[in-house]
């Protein structure tokens, strides 16, 4: 196997245990920033001991840290995220199976919508945009790996033969960090209101006599 | 009639069959009229369409096809004659790169690289010669052979890929070959054979291709045991871009790949379409692999399974003018596959294909 190809199912890997384990134990966590950063942080480290164990990769190599890097920030994401799911919806579990389920469609999106960029002729931009929103994508630029036109990839998707540029690294990670901070801060009010809501309701008198 | 006149008449009466017969391998000279005014222009057209830096379609790849356009054309182009030739140029020069690749991306740098030379090579500017042994090496190191973990039986030994993804193909490969051809590159080093050998191994051809799934009708699929358009199918583009790769890598007419190869061109002799591919997918890398294969091969004419003769620069010269768009551009209307929704690539590679027409044989 190449090593692009390994790292980034390396990477992939624990991206998806983060979501399918880190992110149901966050949320039974307090939803303090700091904590979300150091659990990001967490997923990130996992991804550097994975990667160094699992590959031969020089230790002066930038790509792992640049993956973990890229990871942290993914995961801050998904967290950050869920947790804002399950302050609208009122149900961990359900917001966690919201967040698993959303990464799993944006990271096959190449997949799935190649058929329809094959018939519909889009534009170049729509083509990037469609890479773009897999989380697959932005761990493969970060791999240096050009996974479209890899063997699997590029037998199942018609993106190798088009024209197309990888997310820029600095705009997704940014992009990755707004994110999640943007989840977070629309959070806290959102449960805030809802303590308040269900503290009245709790405390309401009893009007019956 | 004295003596001269004599001699005249004599003279023009054995030399006026010789006449018909370079006259029939020849391009009718109305046609090859009309195809020098469509390379104009295209090169018009791309003239409009360059930017001020002297780039196409801001890559690399489409520049330097564009640059080569304009410097194999009969009108002899060269840096003198101003900054529509010095600003492309210029433009690949700044994405030389420290490992030697050409390439404004880490995506695509063999295609870039190798067509990037080509150009370059064909300023005949000597001022350049560093800049191509460097790219040259590059090229070399994207092959893939023992030192990269494939065994000589490996069925992608010898191959060369994209540059990031470390897996072969034909037409990857046929571009770095036909660079290095053209760059002088030196014609005993072991590159070629083990070239050679992917090259064999991406025909279906199962009395010289030791892959399991090879076919006999001796054209050539994308890889060794794949074809975008189903199974291991051969096509079009893909078997005039092997034929060239053979003939690059020192194979000759008596070669039985080269020998199946044409047959293969000979049973699916069309120009109204990619022969074996999806929805004319790749339709002007075909015009443009097919122009310059069957002037590499050498015959003016070729004979298809029917028995029917075909004078090719005939052929060719007649589609590639009734699919000439009015702004004097090309454009594949059918499919965008491999870029061939942007008219600067689509033009330039017909350009380079009317320029080998419009050659003598």
């Amino acid at each position: 196997m190449a090593l692009g190809e390994h790292l980034l199912l390396l990477s992939g890997s624990v991206l998806l245990s983060s979501a399918i384990v880190l992110v149901p134990y966050a949320l039974e966590r307090p939803a303090a920033l700091s904590h979300q950063f150091l659990q990001a942080i967490s997923a990130g480290i996992s991804a550097l001991v994975v990667i160094w164990w699992q590959t031969s990769l020089s230790p002066t190599s930038l790509i792992p840290l640049k993956l973990a890097l890229g990871l942290c920030l993914l995961t801050f994401a998904l967290i950050t995220t869920a947790g804002l799911l399950a302050a609208t919806t009122s149900s961990r579990s359900r917001a966690a199976c919201g967040v698993t389920l959303a990464l799993l469609i944006a990271a096959s999106a190449p997949l799935w919508l190649g058929s329809a960029v094959e018939y519909f002729y889009f534009g170049h931009a729509a083509i990037n945009s469609i890479i773009a929103i897999s989380p697959v994508s932005y761990l493969a630029a970060l791999a240096d790996w050009d996974y479209l036109r890899g063997e699997w990839f590029y037998r199942h998707t018609p993106f190798g033969g088009l024209r197309f540029d990888y997310p820029s690294i600095p705009m997704t990670s940014l992009l990755h960090l707004i994110i999640g901070l943007t989840c977070h801060y629309i959070r806290r009010p959102i449960e805030s209101y809802k303590t308040t809501s269900n503290n009245c309701i709790k405390y309401q008198p009893s009007l019956s006599i | 009639m004295n003596f001269v006149h004599k001699t005249i008449m004599l003279c023009f009466f054995f030399l006026l069959p010789l006449s018909t017969v370079t006259a029939g391998d020849n391009i009718e000279p109305t046609l090859k009229n009309k195809a020098k005014r469509a390379a104009d222009s295209g090169l018009h057209y791309l003239r409009q369409t360059q930017a001020e830096d002297g780039s196409w379609s801001k890559s690399v790849g489409v520049t330097a096809l564009a640059l080569r356009a304009f410097l194999e054309n009969r009108r002899g182009y060269t840096e003198e004659d101003g900054p529509f030739i010095t600003r492309p140029v210029a433009f690949l020069l700044k994405h030389v790169n420290k490992d030697g690749s050409i390439s404004e991306t880490n995506q695509n740098r063999n295609y870039n690289t190798a067509v990037a030379i080509t150009a370059l090579q064909a300023t005949n500017n000597s001022k350049y010669a560093d800049v191509i042994n460097n790219a040259q090496k590059f090229l070399k190191g994207l092959q893939l052979d023992t030192e990269d973990g494939y065994e000589p039986s490996h069925k992608y030994y010898g191959g060369i890929g994209y540059g990031g993804d470390e897996r072969p193909d034909l037409s990857n490969i046929y571009h770095a070959l036909e660079s290095l051809k053209a760059t002088s590159f030196d014609d005993k080093d072991p590159l070629w054979e083990k070239a050679m050998t992917f090259v064999a191994r991406s025909q279906n051809n199962s009395e010289t291709n030791d892959q399991g799934w090879a076919g006999n009708d001796g054209g050539f699929a994308y890889m060794p045991g794949y074809s975008p358009h189903g199974g291991t199918v051969s096509y079009g583009s893909m078997t005039h871009a092997g034929l060239l790769s053979l003939l690059f890598a020192g194979a000759d007419k008596n070669d039985p790949r080269v020998k199946a190869a044409y047959e293969w061109i000979r049973n699916n002799y069309t120009l109204d379409e990619n022969p074996g591919a999806k929805k004319n997918q790749g339709l002007f890398y075909y015009y443009n692999a097919f122009a310059k294969s069957m002037h590499a091969f050498g015959e003016a004419k070729i004979t298809d399974s029917k028995g029917v003769t075909h004078n090719w620069r005939n052929d060719l010269t007649s589609k590639l003018l009734s699919i000439h768009e009015k702004d004097g551009s090309w454009v594949n209307n059918d499919s965008p596959r491999w870029w061939e929704g942007d008219k600067n690539l689509c033009t330039a590679w017909v350009v380079t294909a009317l320029n080998h027409v419009i050659k003598n044989p």
